[in-house]
């Protein structure tokens, strides 16, 4: 197993299926403003969307189950500190809405954060196993 | 934990790759747990003392032993 199978879940063609993903989600998303909110069509659109998200999310994180145990450890610390920053940036966007404060929601934001915060952890942690 | 994982490689003339590819591991996994910054799991642990022929508690030693 290589060093560079630690970025796998990061790897060209990933990004490459997940900026396809993105670019139909776009799509869909211009599409379904030309269609009445409730109706058939739009529902439709939105259950499209999703399930092309929950195709992102699953081509995003299926290679991690390939990773040999400390590579899979390192991924795993990774996401957990993705998931705490995200809870924080999350929940803390929502303390400062309610205080007054105009901040814009995450909204669809909040997954590629993810990612990045993960990507970032990635680095940080293998680090400490060098 | 302590192991002597590096020592028997060594013994044997493999590198660290090549004891990953015969672990089906990654090098830095095997440098991690030669520097003894990684405990392996006990299927992994198993694997080397198997791969070594010795006992896992030939191979992995607790602290203070």
């Amino acid at each position: 197993m290589d060093s560079r199978e630690l970025l796998k879940c990061f790897d060209l063609r990933t990004i490459v299926q997940a900026l396809i993903a993105a670019l139909v989600l776009v799509a869909l998303a211009l599409f379904g403003r030309r269609v009445p909110d409730g109706s058939a069509v739009r529902i439709a659109i939105g259950v499209a969307e999703t399930l092309i998200f929950g195709y992102l999310v699953a081509i995003t994180l299926m290679p991690i189950r390939e990773l040999d145990e400390l590579y899979q450890r390192i991924h795993l610390l990774a996401i957990a500190g993705a998931f705490g920053m995200v809870g924080f940036v999350g929940t803390g966007t929502v303390f400062l809405t309610k205080a007054g404060l105009r901040i814009p929601s995450l909204g669809l934001w909040l997954w590629p954060l993810m990612v990045v915060v993960w990507g970032l952890g990635v680095l940080v942690v293998a680090r400490r196993y060098r | 934990m302590k192991n002597r994982v590096r020592e028997l490689r060594s013994d044997r003339g493999w590198s660290q790759g090549e004891l990953g590819q015969r672990l089906k591991v990654s090098r830095q996994t095997v440098n991690a747990i030669e520097t003894e910054k990684y405990d392996p799991s006990l299927p992994l642990a198993f694997r080397i003392a198997r791969l070594f022929g010795k006992r896992i508690e030939e191979v992995f030693l607790a602290d203070g032993h």
